[in-house]
């Protein structure tokens, strides 16, 4: 037994270490379409430098890409300034950019100059209203109390975002919600909100016609755009941040928001407007190619299935005979169950943004989070299984002179069989579900295209990854039911 | 020979067994009855060894019964419950041999103790390929026995064995039993509530009362020579068809 467990764990390890020393460059990009656009201009940049670089797209917030940075799963990303200092390096008196800089090399980490656009936050409204209310500046908000405030979660958090604000301007609305930032447009439009959080390179500003708001105040920081990367970049690939430097003070404002727009509007792909940027300013035809839908499904199948079985697979291996062990002795039963009860109560985001000082981004850390989500209801299922077997049954059995091991394999895991395989199947199931939640952290899967969708509001895309990850968990249930006539014992399935 | 000295089991301050003092002769037929919660099931599940007794001792063939011996010694021990205990997993085959593989019989041998068991209990072969659910409850307190009887055991002790069965099995099986019983020789206890049953089987019959023996005697005895009122009343308390008027 303990041979299997140190085989598991070398397994784990292994699948961990792969990749991560290899010569391969790796750029990331928050899960929001502009910092998409500047992951695929570096990549493509880079490419037509023969640079062996990949685009880890969309892998969420802030906080994951900096880890990542630090941990060594990406060498470098698009930042602001501004998400910098308030957000990364809180706390530190940074006076002006070279400050900055040596802040920065604390962490092993350098930064470019800027890109040369500035996309500060921005609040803003819908026109119409702002105009009826006579609303131009922030300071004027404090007047309307019945308004309704949408923030993304991350500005609602921010030492730079919602809280200072409310402070600075004295604003106490009734209704404050957080949302997602491609969904607030819709409720801005729909009119169940009434103020958001912008960025003021965003294409909608445009395109819903809305107001920005003046920060009368000068609450907002700069936030102009730059590359964070790894100081050891400068042996690993000296070409990349010759390419970096070039990419400085190119990107202007205006520039920015068409491309901006060109995405989410005009429904061209972010390679192709990152080409088409790079043919212009640089004069590099570059030829990319769109992966078509059908290789995208199997790639993402393919990642999906992996977080999945072998998630799943550690699960069975390791919640199985903590569930024999919890039933065998009530008083550490009583702490597994607790513990395994604890774990699940984690939202699933949270669980996996734990895993990533441990494991980085990628595959591994999902694993690890879905292994421990799975736990639960094999450990439960088990356990109950188990004890559900009447005394009689048990008592017969000891009585013929069994050892107890024999007992456990011969006669209480086969009665307990079935509870063991619906343990089983609700976690295989669950398990196929919050997987898309992987994409989050670049682990791809079917979490891949809904990520994409709800950015870019497609729900084409949406529904490419929403689904198969159904039809997955459809068939997923199916192969339980059927493999319950293997396992499970044939005097178990007898009609009585 | 069982021999049990000084036995008392309680629960939680709760007493079951009151300082039960029993010799329990070889190759004789023993029969535990009395009324419902006097202790005549915890008594034999503690011979059985499934239940530890708070205090006193057991010995089996004059070797004190220990945590490190009992494994040993229920090779010795076949054990028959109400509706047989069946594993439902298993078919009535797989039941009967499973002890015998555990302990590595030879095929040929557990085929041929098989043969001799369904010759012994007037078993249908072809039954013995069903699961317990298909069975009837005669069958499957006839596999049961066979099961216990498996590894040719001296003790054979029975539970209720014919408790859920309906009157007309109930008495083609006392008969059969009986004939078994006499035919190997065994030291059987058994427990029942049905003093008919009781005096049809014993040699000795064993009337407990609230976790004491009140009286351990022959049939013949305990029926002529009750030694008290309770004994009498429990005697008395049997009603046949002639009661009918």
């Amino acid at each position: 037994m303990k041979i299997l467990w140190i085989y598991i764990l070398i397994c784990l390890t292994a699948a961990g270490c792969t990749e991560k020393y290899s010569s391969q460059i790796n750029v990331g990009s928050k899960k929001f379409t502009e910092s998409v656009i500047l992951g695929e201009i570096i990549t493509q940049f880079a490419k037509s430098a023969n640079v062996n670089i990949e685009h880890k797209k969309e892998l969420g917030g802030t906080r994951i890409l900096w880890s990542a940075l630090l941990k060594g799963d990406i060498d470098l990303y698009p930042e602001y300034t501004g998400t910098i200092i308030q957000e990364l390096l809180n706390g530190e008196s940074i006076k002006d950019f070279n400050s900055l800089k040596n802040s920065l090399k604390k962490y092993s980490v350098e930064i470019s100059n800027p890109l040369g656009f500035n996309n500060t936050y921005a609040i803003g409204m819908n026109t119409k209203l702002a105009d009826e209310l006579g609303i131009k500046n922030i300071s004027d908000l404090a007047e309307y109390k019945g308004l309704k405030f949408g923030f993304t979660n991350e500005f609602m958090n921010r030492n730079d975002g919602w809280p200072g604000l409310q402070k600075k301007y004295n604003l106490l609305p009734d209704n404050v919600a957080g949302i997602d930032h491609d969904l607030a447009y819709r409720g801005l439009e729909n009119g169940s909100i009434d103020v958001v959080d912008l960025y003021s390179t965003d294409a909608e500003i445009k395109y819903y016609n809305l107001k920005v708001l003046k920060d009368d105040l000068n609450y907002f920081p700069l936030y102009n755009a730059v590359i964070l990367y790894r100081s050891d970049l400068k042996q690993k690939s000296p070409n990349t941040i010759s390419l970096i430097r070039r990419l400085e003070d190119r990107i202007n404002e205006e520039e920015m928001i068409n491309m901006n727009s060109d995405v989410k509007v005009n429904g061209k792909p972010e390679f192709q407007t990152a080409s088409e940027f790079l043919s212009k300013e640089f004069n590099i035809e570059l030829h990319v190619q769109q992966v078509s839908i059908l290789n995208e499904l199997l790639k993402n199948t393919k990642d999906h299935l992996t977080l999945v079985l072998i998630s799943l697979f550690g699960a069975i291996l390791f919640a199985v005979p903590l569930g024999v062990i919890a039933f065998k002795n009530k008083k550490t039963g009583n702490i597994i169950l607790s513990v395994v009860g604890i774990i699940q109560t984690i939202p699933s985001l949270a669980i996996l943004v734990f895993m990533i000082p441990f494991f980085g981004i990628g595959a591994e850390p999902a694993i690890v989070a879905l292994f421990l989500y799975s736990l639960l209801p094999i450990v439960r299922n088990t356990y109950s299984g188990l004890n559900e077997i009447p005394v009689q049954i048990r008592e017969s059995a000891v009585v013929l002179g069994l050892s107890g091991k024999e007992i456990l394999r011969k006669i209480e895991l086969p009665l307990a069989s079935r509870s063991i395989l619906a343990g089983i199947k609700t976690s295989a199931v669950i398990n196929v579900g919050t997987a898309t939640l992987g994409a989050l952290i670049g682990a791809g899967g079917f979490g891949q295209p809904i990520l994409t969708g709800i950015r870019l509001d497609s729900i084409s895309l949406i529904l490419q990854g929403a689904v198969p990850a159904a039809l997955l968990a459809i068939i997923v249930q199916y192969l339980f039911d059927l493999s319950e006539k293997i396992i499970v014992p044939k005097g178990l399935r007898i009609d009585k | 020979m069982i021999k049990l000295e000084n036995i008392s089991k309680h629960y939680n301050g709760t007493g079951v067994l009151n300082n039960i003092t029993l010799e329990i002769e070889s190759e004789s037929t023993s029969i535990l009855i009395g009324p419902s919660g006097c202790g005549k099931s915890t008594l034999i599940r503690i011979i059985a060894g499934l239940i530890k007794p708070s205090n006193g001792k057991t010995e089996i063939n004059s070797v004190p019964v220990t945590k490190k011996n009992i494994n040993g010694i229920r090779k010795n021990i076949g054990y028959v419950i109400q509706e047989g205990g069946l594993f439902p997993h298993l078919s009535g085959y797989d039941n009967i041999v499973l002890a015998a593989k555990y302990y590595k019989w030879k095929q040929n041998e557990i085929d041929a103790r098989v043969k001799q068991l369904s010759e012994l209990t007037g078993l249908d072969n072809v039954l013995l390929d069903k699961y317990p659910t298909q069975l009837s409850g005669g069958q499957r307190q006839r596999i049961s026995l066979m099961r216990a009887l498996m590894l040719d055991p001296q003790i054979l002790l029975l539970d209720e064995p014919l408790g859920a069965l309906d009157p007309l099995i109930r008495f083609d099986l006392q008969k059969d039993l009986k004939e078994i019983f006499n035919k190997l020789g065994k030291t059987v206890v058994m427990v029942t509530h049905d003093l008919a049953e009781a005096v049809y089987f014993g040699d000795k019959i064993i009337l407990m009362a609230e976790g004491s023996i009140v009286q351990n005697d022959s049939p013949k005895n305990l029926i002529e020579n009750p030694k008290n009122d309770f004994v009498k009343k429990f005697v008395n308390a049997q009603r046949t068809y002639l009661d009918f008027k």
